[in-house]
């Protein structure tokens, strides 16, 4: 079994020196081979918006950096954990480049989520079990929760808020099913 | 004379609804505003992030375009604020500037906007701005190729409504709740419009529909 940790270059803190250990001793003890990403701002360029990985180069993002190791590690983990900064409620830009850049992991078809909005499917029959974890030296209430909000419209994603409870978090991720997600659409 | 900064936070350079819908704004405001036009993507790629963070430092109203990307703000835009945010650090906001957001998303609901209008609101929090309302629009793919197509069409007469609103709270202060615009038409036929021009697309780079669902990364 493989996890793949995404990280912040630019956001380290002891706060996250803390949430990296746990995460990280987390999966080892539970025998699982992990992989490192620490996203620097220099190395990962925005999401274009260009659509050339749904209809130029499906499945792929046509901007050559480091994404397209990002995606393929991705998409050969069974989980993957991303460790975001909490920034304006959301994601940190580094986390969030990340994030828009999965794009070529759904196909460009709509479909209705039990939510009533719509969304993507799956590129795959199944993905890697996502986790999100939000951080900072001072998450406020209403930030913590927008967080969660943001990530929870992704019902596959499941998503916490680290505030330097270790116990807390720990017993959180032993709920997960840490394995990979058949997908159904 | 009010200082009006339209920023642009689309990654797109060409084509960008955001942009759009910035410039159609702006011909609404009378001459007696000073309004300017900056452009997060250009501005960090081109390196002038500081110029255009001392002009927005002088604005009385912000206006922030930009389409919803995963439930949020496009990573790009979220670089560019956090770097405004941190350069007001050394160089703190003399008054309160009004922001407005106009939020536009590829899906028809325009609900699914409202996360991304409390991030705005989360980030005029931290600098000491006012947040004043958004404009959440749904269908926003739609609204440059499709305009004149009658669904399309009301969308617009809305946002141009909802664009007097903004003019008018700059100076009045007499709005304050977000507008949500949502075009009617059923789900069904939006998602075969959007599936098809995609097809199309995909058709003229020389793709197969089959080749639409590659899958290179698959597991072995």
């Amino acid at each position: 079994m493989k996890a793949y940790i995404i990280s912040d270059h630019d956001y380290q803190s002891p706060v996250y020196e803390k949430l990296f250990s746990l995460v990280h001793d987390f999966f080892l003890s539970r025998d699982f081979q992990i992989e490192q990403k620490s996203i620097h701002k220099e190395e990962l360029h925005f999401c274009i918006g260009c659509y050339g990985c749904w209809v130029k180069k499906p499945g792929e993002c046509v901007i050559d950096d480091t994404m397209a190791q990002i995606n393929k590690t991705f998409n050969s983990s069974d989980v993957v954990v991303y460790l975001s900064p909490i920034v304006f409620g959301q994601y940190s830009p580094n986390i969030k480049n990340a994030i828009d850049r999965w794009l070529p992991n759904v196909l460009p078809l709509f479909i209705p989520k039990q939510d009533g909005t719509t969304g993507h499917p799956q590129r795959y029959a199944d993905t890697p079990k996502k986790i999100i974890i939000g951080y900072g030296d001072t998450v406020s209430p209403e930030s913590a929760q927008l967080f969660l909000s943001i990530v929870h419209h992704r019902a596959d994603i499941d998503a916490f808020i680290y505030s330097d409870h270790d116990d807390s978090l720990t017993a959180s991720l032993e709920k997960i099913k840490l394995e990979r997600i058949v997908n159904h659409s | 004379m009010k200082n009006i900064i339209l920023l642009n936070g689309s990654p797109r350079t060409d084509g960008s609804t955001s942009k759009k819908l910035l410039h159609l704004l702006q011909e609404r405001f009378s001459s007696d505003c000073n309004v300017a036009m900056i452009d997060a993507a250009l501005s960090l790629t081109g390196n002038h992030s500081s110029q255009d963070y001392a002009s927005m430092k002088k604005a009385d109203a912000i206006i922030i375009a930009f389409p919803l990307y995963v439930y949020c703000l496009p990573g790009v835009l979220t670089e560019f604020l956090s770097g405004y945010s941190d350069y007001l650090k050394s160089e703190e906001l003399s008054g309160k500037p009004d922001v407005y957001a106009l939020i536009n998303c590829g899906f028809p609901e325009s609900r699914i906007c409202e996360d991304a209008a409390l991030v705005i609101n989360r980030f005029c929090l931290e600098i000491h701005a006012a947040y004043r309302f958004s404009i959440l629009i749904g269908s926003g793919g739609m609204l440059q190729p499709m305009q004149k197509m009658p669904f399309i069409s009301s969308i617009w007469k809305h946002i141009y409504q909802a664009f007097d609103h903004i003019v008018s709270d700059i100076s009045n202060h007499d709005a304050k709740t977000d507008i949500h615009i949502d075009s009617k038409m059923p789900k069904k036929l939006f998602y075969f419009i959007a599936q098809t021009s995609f097809s199309f697309t995909a058709k003229a780079s020389g793709l197969t529909k089959e080749q639409l669902y590659r899958k290179p990364y698959l597991r072995t």
